[in-house]
């Protein structure tokens, strides 16, 4: 393919949702000047996923052209998932086959990741771009496609020349077109983008006489580097202004924080409440009072036990591996909160039946499922490659979630059927009591406190997880 | 050498039907274990003596005089069978990984549950050998009468349950960096109920229990069976397919 | 008989092959090689329906992988360095047992052939772990051809080989392929390959860097244009 010296120069180009318009008169022009271009508007069809269209369609193309714009670098510092795609496909090819150029719409900054790039600034007044700014731009594809064996027609300065060229170029292109059909990884219809174009620059032209604006500070002779090669300054503390969009990137969302204060003060309220407002149980005195935790403590066990199950089960479905950080955040949260039942309910068990530990159904079940989780870490940590380990803990985590029921279940027939030996283990028996009015405001409110606390400490391990996976990747790009 | 053309005389390859296809490869990867293992009898050997000195050890251990026996026959036989399985689950599967034949069973034009089911049917085979041979050692040495109907239902029914899902996390375990020491671990924690209702069902069968107090044993033991079977058929494809 | 596209493998967030493109025609004998580390037996799995591949296109004898993996596997022979058979079942038997899984008919005659082609028909009834290596090696390949695949992979076959078993393997591989299949073979012998290929692709970095055909290559350089191939 990259031996055809006549087929032109493929380009991706990359924008925000919202910078629709202005790409789309990008796109119009590129193609006005022979260049293949992959545009999401023409080339995507509907029930298409971009999200395995993107990666293809950029593995496919000479060089990326990525809009910049206020709205594709969002006010937290995230890159519009669509641009983030591309990145990412970019980054798959081998080095020195990636050529992006980063072109600013508009006066922005230039996020993180496309920082060792030189960007075109191409700056649109709402009809036309800046005339010398986009032959950069245009000369620098030149040289891309000198580079690849792939032909750009040389920038057109007036309407006539543009429109005699035009079908000679619409050949090439259709062929070019026709060519990536029988490759059958595109699409399997395209549209005929001719008479479109045709139109859009006789208008283009009529309207280039208006004044355009042009904010040029940097030199455009567009280099492909390598993302090895750059300087590592970037990571120095005293360029932490320039890093400003990357930090907030990764800074805590408001909302986390938030709900952190939150979870802390209810904890606080919730003590309150458990130790001093709930009156004082007649039988078992003081020790009664472990019982809100200990039920809001396994309530929250179970639902990251819940949790973890599903994500096992989407994750095995999916093989999207955020949800085996999902997974994995679930386990831990309910391990230590089973964990803390079991102390809890010894701690009760001590006074009240004379012993540390009663094989009360519930309590073994917890203690089995906190060794099934054990047993789920030893098994992740044996193995070296990410994928089967995600694959092998969700299998896991499905067969102790079918498991774990059926445990509960033999164990309370155990103990039903099984004569009562020594004194009564059951703790309905002398365990029970009734709930007066403070204690089930005790009890509810213990409930709703770690239900929030189960969703704010779920939330930053999910978060954490999601950090660790970037580290991870940034050291496999620093040692590449 | 000989290298003379090599042609496919009155061969033909068939393309794998569904149904048929599906049973020959469980049965296809049955008969190689079996062969394979009435052969070297390590297998056998191995899980039978390790099941002896276990059952010796429980004797010294328990004290196992008329009264205790009563009691605890049940709970020995199958702390035994669930020792003794482990250790066949592990080479079973480790023979599969050593040489590679795992890759090799994979490249099969098979469906991998015809995998998964063929190793079950070998496992259990296993399995069940040795607890044929146990079952009369047992009542030799503590004249327990063993031969009862029922109870050997219940090892049956157990010995599915514990095989089907000791199968599949066989085959995860062989794949990890710890390999054999893992199994126990994965096995047991999610293998407790199928012990649980084994040892209470075989108690019930020994002491003469009347049927209705071991029929939710029994089918305790049935539902864990189907559920493990039908999940690990699910998701066998994931364990060993990359 | 081999079309891959754009092909992406990536383990976690490792990226090992990076949108390789390679086309094999019917008859064709392609060595893959390359260095260490270069995502070859990755690639050779991929091909063999063993891993699936993150991105791309995969055609393999005019079918699809993953999606049409069983048809596929119907009509592939793989030899990896590792025997991919039984220790104590006899050579015959371990073919027998392939024979089955692959469902073939009539497949004693078709054992006897194979066992006579690969060389051990006097060891038919031999235990395979008595077996040396080479003759493991030649039991293997014997396993591969037993339902005449189209497409062979070889993965790294002359590893732990001597040099009598190696020349064996020679004439081996070289009947195999003469039957007109269509064969990929890594390895790290170039010699070898230079003797046994008709094409040579290099697999440097994820990618495809170079490929020459035997005509495109003088004699005995295949060295300094693996070299040159390595150090662009």
């Amino acid at each position: 393919m990259i031996n055809n010296p006549n087929r032109p120069l493929r380009v991706f180009l990359c924008h925000a949702s919202n910078d629709k318009p202005i790409a789309r008169a990008l796109y119009k022009r590129l193609i006005a000047n022979g260049i293949d271009v992959w545009f999401d508007e023409e080339k995507l069809l509907p029930g298409q996923y971009w999200r395995d269209e993107i990666p293809r369609a950029v593995l496919d193309s000479d060089a990326v052209v990525i809009c910049l714009s206020k709205n594709s670098v969002s006010k937290e510092g995230y890159l519009q998932k669509e641009i983030k795609a591309a990145l990412d496909a970019a980054d798959e090819k081998p080095e020195n086959t990636i050529y992006l150029i980063p072109v600013k719409l508009e006066e922005c900054e230039v996020p993180y990741r496309l920082r060792s790039w030189q960007w075109v600034n191409l700056f649109f007044d709402g009809n036309n771009f800046d005339e010398s700014s986009y032959s950069k731009l245009l000369r620098s594809l030149e040289t891309r496609a000198k580079a690849v064996g792939a032909a750009v027609s040389v920038a057109v300065q007036n309407t006539s020349v543009n429109e005699i060229k035009k079908p000679d170029e619409n050949k090439t292109l259709n062929e070019d077109l026709s060519l990536n059909m029988k490759q059958a990884i595109l699409q399997p219809e395209m549209k005929e983008p001719t008479p479109k174009i045709y139109e859009h620059n006789k208008r283009l032209t009529q309207n280039r006489e208006k004044e355009v604006n042009l904010i040029s500070q940097k030199p455009q002779n567009i280099v492909s580097k390598n993302i090895a090669t750059k300087p590592t300054g970037q990571f120095s503390p005293q360029n932490k202004t320039s890093d400003k969009v990357e930090d907030k990137r990764d800074s805590k969302p408001t909302t986390l924080k938030v709900l952190d204060i939150v979870s802390v003060l209810l904890l606080a309220v919730s003590t309150y409440l458990a130790l001093i407002y709930a009156p004082e149980e007649a039988t078992m005195g003081q020790v009664q009072r472990v019982f809100y935790f200990h039920i809001a403590t396994a309530w929250v066990g179970m639902l990251g036990f819940l949790a973890a199950a599903v994500a096992g089960i989407v994750y095995l479905r999916t093989q999207n591996p955020k949800w085996d950080i999902i997974e994995v955040a679930a386990v831990e949260i309910s391990l230590v909160f089973f964990f803390i039942t079991i102390v809890l309910g010894s701690i009760w068990a001590r006074p009240v039946w004379n012993t540390w530990w009663t094989w009360d159904p519930r309590l073994t079940t917890a203690a089995i499922t906190e060794l099934i989780y054990i047993a789920y870490f030893m098994l992740r940590e044996g193995i070296e490659d990410p994928d089967r380990r995600a694959r092998f803990g969700a299998v896991y985590a499905l067969v102790g979630s079918l498991s774990v029921p059926i445990t509960f279940f033999s164990i309370r027939l155990f103990r039903t059927i099984h004569p009562v030996v020594i004194g009564s283990a059951d703790p309905s028996a002398t365990g029970t009591f009734d709930m007066t009015g403070g204690m089930q405001v005790a009890f509810f409110f213990a409930l709703f406190a770690f239900t929030v606390i189960f969703i704010d400490l779920f939330w930053n391990r999910i978060r954490m997880g999601n950090l660790a996976a970037k580290v991870e990747q940034l050291k496999l790009k620093v040692m590449r | 050498m000989d290298s003379r053309p090599l042609t496919v005389s009155s061969t033909t390859v068939r393309r794998p039907s569904s149904t048929v296809g599906f049973v020959r490869a469980v049965g296809a990867v049955a008969w190689k274990d079996l062969t394979a293992e009435y052969r070297s009898r390590e297998l056998f050997s191995s899980m039978l003596v390790f099941s002896l000195l276990v059952i010796l050890i429980f004797n010294f251990a328990l004290e196992l005089d008329i009264k205790t026996r009563q009691s605890v026959t049940s709970g020995v036989l199958w702390v035994t069978f669930a020792f003794a399985g482990t250790l066949g689950l592990n080479r079973s599967m480790a023979v599969e990984k050593d040489r590679g034949c795992l890759d090799g069973l994979l490249l099969a034009p098979v469906d991998r549950a015809a995998i998964y089911f063929g190793k079950v049917i070998s496992n259990l085979a296993f399995m069940l050998i040795v607890e044929i041979v146990i079952l009369p050692v047992y009542s030799f040495l503590y004249s327990v009468n063993l031969f009862n109907p029922g109870l050997l239902m219940v090892i049956l029914l157990g010995s599915i349950g514990y095989i089907a899902v000791g199968t599949l996390l066989a085959s995860m375990a062989v794949q990890t960096r710890t390999r054999d020491v893992l199994l126990p671990i994965l096995l047991f924690p999610v293998a407790i109920p199928v012990l649980i209702a084994a040892v209470k069902a075989s108690g019930g069968y020994l002491n003469g229990d009347e049927f209705s107090m071991i029929l939710p044993w029994i089918n305790l033991l049935i539902v864990y069976d189907i559920i493990f079977v039908a999940i690990a058929f699910m998701v066998f494809d994931y364990v060993v397919e990359e | 008989m081999i079309e891959v596209k754009k092909l992406v493998k990536r383990f976690g967030m490792k990226t090992v092959l990076r949108g390789v493109d390679f086309d094999v025609q019917p008859g064709e004998f392609v060595a893959l090689l390359g260095p260490n580390g270069a995502g070859k037996t990755t690639f050779l799995r991929i091909l063999a329906s063993l891993s699936r591949p993150s991105l791309g296109e995969i055609r393999v004898a005019g079918y699809r992988l993953p999606s049409e993996a069983a048809a596929v596997r119907a009509r592939l022979g793989v030899v990896s360095h590792l025997p991919l058979l039984y220790g104590d079942l006899t050579a015959e038997e371990n073919l027998r047992f392939f024979a089955r899984m692959y469902g073939i008919t009539n497949y004693e005659l078709r054992i006897t052939e194979v066992l006579e082609m690969v060389g051990l028909s006097a060891r038919r009834h031999d235990l395979v772990r008595t077996f040396s290596r080479g003759m493991q090696q030649r039991l293997a390949i014997g396993r591969a051809v037993l339902h005449d695949p189209d497409v062979m992979l070889f993965d790294e076959p002359y590893t732990g080989l001597d040099q009598d078993a190696s020349s064996m393997l020679d004439d081996v591989l070289r009947s195999v392929a003469a039957q007109g299949r269509t064969v990929v073979m890594t390895s790290h012998d170039l010699v070898r390959a230079e003797d046994l290929a008709t094409r040579f692709d290099i697999l440097s970095r994820g990618v495809i860097a170079a490929s020459v055909t035997r005509k495109g290559l003088s004699r005995s350089n295949l060295l300094s244009f693996y070299k040159q191939a390595l150090a662009n």
